[in-house]
């Protein structure tokens, strides 16, 4: 078949008249897709309200849980530094305390030492005389302050 | 993209594909609609298509195949050519001279495939690529296809001339 005849075809198939849709059917189809749509939605829009609703609960939750966590985390750390060796050496500086006073050192003095030595080596300052010498110094001006007060 | 803009856009077009496809006004009026309840409820993610033309006849061609096999299901008893391919009669408007509706008659004749690629390159103006987007088929398959066909209606016209 030559391109003409090809064109002859074509042009006798584009001179035949379709019948146009008949009027109505647009507001009939676009009606029907607007029915089904809203059908077809699992969701209502007060039920979409509770879903978001419980979804920012959800991350406020997630939110306010990670930070506990992390405080809870770093101040285990700092009590402990995840170390027990760290905890022993400060532990060390209290029983040496209390073998210097030659009497058992207040429960709360001690943790404070414990907690000072283990921040103190954890951040590489081993220090242990300063630590000492303050821990010292504050126990005897506590109980002179306490003298005093009596 | 609105239902309302779809249908302003592509509504005759896609009106006019299915009935030359299925051969029937009433048919064509209702897998219009069944395809434009499918689009509506893709509204939402209408931003991501990129090609409307292609997306939307790809649909509604979809649906068209849907209908025909579900036609053909119902008339299985019934395998004979003449029954199974569409009158094309009552989709034209009554033909000015009997070429016309020789011609008519000659595309509803032509096999499925070969009728679609004609109807869509010379009906809906598309070109061979997105011709071959819509069927699915590759390019060289859209134009032979479309000279397949163009040379059986020569031939049917030729042959009942």
């Amino acid at each position: 078949m030559t391109p003409e005849e090809e064109r002859d075809i074509e042009r006798r198939l584009r001179s035949l008249a379709l019948r146009p849709a008949r009027p109505g059917l647009r507001e009939k189809v676009l009606e029907a897709a607007a029915k089904y749509k809203k059908e077809a939605a699992w969701t209502t829009p007060r039920l979409r309200w509770c879903l978001a609703g419980c979804m920012a609960v959800l991350v406020v939750v997630f939110v306010i849980d990670a930070g506990l966590g992390r405080k809870q985390q770093s101040r285990l750390q700092a009590l402990m530094d995840g170390s027990p060796r760290m905890h022993d050496r400060a532990a060390d500086e209290s029983r040496v305390l209390a073998e210097v006073l030659g009497e058992p050192v207040d429960r709360k003095l001690v943790a404070r030492n414990e907690r000072i030595a283990s921040e103190e080596m954890r951040a590489g300052q081993v220090r242990r005389e300063k630590v000492l010498r303050e821990l010292l110094k504050e126990v005897f001006d506590g109980s002179e302050g306490a003298e005093n007060n009596h | 993209m609105t239902p309302d803009e779809l249908y302003d856009r592509y509504g005759e077009m896609m009106y006019r594909y299915l009935a030359l496809r299925l051969g029937s006004p009433e048919d064509a009026e209702d897998v219009l609609q069944e395809a434009f309840c499918r689009l509506a409820r893709y509204s939402a993610r209408w931003a991501l298509v990129r090609d409307p033309k292609a997306f939307v006849f790809k649909v509604l061609r979809n649906e068209a195949n849907r209908h025909l096999a579900r036609r053909i299901k119902r008339r299985e008893g019934d395998r004979t050519n003449a029954e199974r391919n569409p009158r094309l009669e009552g989709v034209v408007e009554a033909p000015a001279d009997a070429s016309a509706s020789l011609l008519a008659r000659a595309l509803g004749e032509l096999p499925d495939e070969q009728r679609e690629v004609i109807v869509l390159k010379v009906f809906q103006d598309f070109s061979f690529k997105e011709t071959a987007a819509v069927c699915g088929i590759s390019l060289n398959t859209a134009a032979s296809r479309y000279r397949y066909g163009i040379e059986k209606l020569r031939s049917l016209l030729e042959g009942k001339a």
